[in-house]
């Protein structure tokens, strides 16, 4: 097994774990920040993909964007998904709080005042 | 928890006001009827969520004597049933609380045997389980649909493996609770992935439960509404997104 396979598969299997742990927004942000600007890298210096494939033992550069790009992907959507996650059970607790707090029968008869005070 | 002294269980079993009903609706208009009637008729408290139904089963609940909440958006129902149980928590004169489908698979003779056992002070959970009684009745798994057969044994060896409870039946939706066992009770898991996490919560908080044998009738009307047998990678999906809290 080459030393890429055993990066990949330990990154896509402990993904949901890792992005489960980063609760801070500026370290997610941060990650996305440096896989652009590595982007701009391999754009800017094109060997410089080839170079870091063969150390890899990928082969081919194209390849490796390839597999980061995989990889980007899978990260991006986990965190999406969590953070969807998180935005539905805030509108479940208004859903619910606005459910509990105005039922449209109960089983209490409402008690009308005889009048109404007004100042 | 603390047993019941034996006054307080003759008023609890003989007054049915204790036992809360929770009926969670989404567009149930064909068969909420004749269920609130039947329930009503026996005494039970009712309370009727309607998860934002497009049809009249909001108009429906209102002519009986029901607790009848509305969620403004469809949320699913599990968050159907914690809503139920936020607004049971404010009572507390309350003995028994059981989770009722609205579809009409559940027989409403069966909420007197399951009410039974937390009404005695046995037990904290009681659990339905359509497995148990064609067990006891030398039956065959009739009328279940093969794949949901199939689907619903899977459920079991999960569960099994996941929380350790040993059960015959895992995702049905007829249940039964204490009402302090239904106090830790907290689904966050809005659609059907609440049957497990609710078992999980059982086994979390070492509650003492038991099963008990439920008639499931699969009429066709039950089978449309039910759960697609591919839902359950759906159900898997927001059990593995949602273990982190």
């Amino acid at each position: 097994m080459k030393l890429f396979q055993i990066i990949l598969g330990i990154l896509i299997i402990g993904g949901p774990l890792l992005i489960s742990k980063i609760k801070t927004v500026l370290i997610q942000r941060l990650f996305y920040i440096i896989v652009t600007l590595t982007g701009f890298v391999f754009i800017i210096f094109p060997d410089l993909s080839s170079k870091i494939a063969n150390i890899l033992g990928i082969g081919r550069g194209a390849d490796l964007i390839f597999y980061v790009f995989m990889l980007f992907s899978w990260f991006w959507f986990l965190a999406f998904s969590m953070k969807m996650r998180q935005s539905d059970r805030k509108i479940t607790a208004i859903v619910r709080f606005l459910a509990v707090e105005n039922p449209l029968k109960t089983l209490e008869t409402p008690k009308t005042p005889d009048r109404v005070e007004t100042e | 928890m603390e047993k019941l002294v034996n006054q307080d269980l003759f008023e609890l079993t003989t007054n049915k006001n204790g036992v809360w009903i929770i009926i969670p609706a989404f567009n149930e208009e064909k068969t909420i009827s004749d269920i609130l009637q039947s329930l009503s008729e026996i005494g039970y408290s009712i309370i009727v969520i309607d998860d934002c139904s497009s049809d009249n089963t909001c108009k429906i609940a209102l002519q009986y004597p029901v607790v009848l909440l509305k969620h403004t958006i469809n949320l699913g129902q599990g968050a159907a049933l914690q809503t139920g149980f936020n607004y049971i928590r404010k009572f507390s004169k309350v003995s028994c609380v059981v989770t009722f489908d609205a579809d009409g698979q559940h027989n409403i003779g069966d909420i007197e045997l399951i009410t039974k056992p937390i009404l005695t002070g046995d037990y904290d959970v009681v659990l339905g389980s359509r497995f148990l009684q064609k067990k006891e009745l030398g039956q065959n798994q009739g009328g279940i649909p093969l794949a949901k057969l199939v689907t619903l044994k899977l459920g079991v060896l999960f569960t099994r493996l996941t929380t350790k409870l040993r059960l015959t039946d895992t995702h049905n939706g007829f249940r039964a609770f204490s009402f302090q066992a239904m106090q830790l009770i907290n689904i966050s898991q809005d659609r059907m992935a609440h049957g497990s996490e609710i078992l999980m919560q059982i086994a979390k908080n070492k509650m003492k439960y038991c099963e008990i044998p439920v008639t499931i009738a699969y009429t066709a009307y039950a089978k449309k509404k039910g759960q697609s047998v591919f839902n359950s990678l759906n159900i898997l999906w927001d059990l593995f997104l949602g273990r982190d809290e």
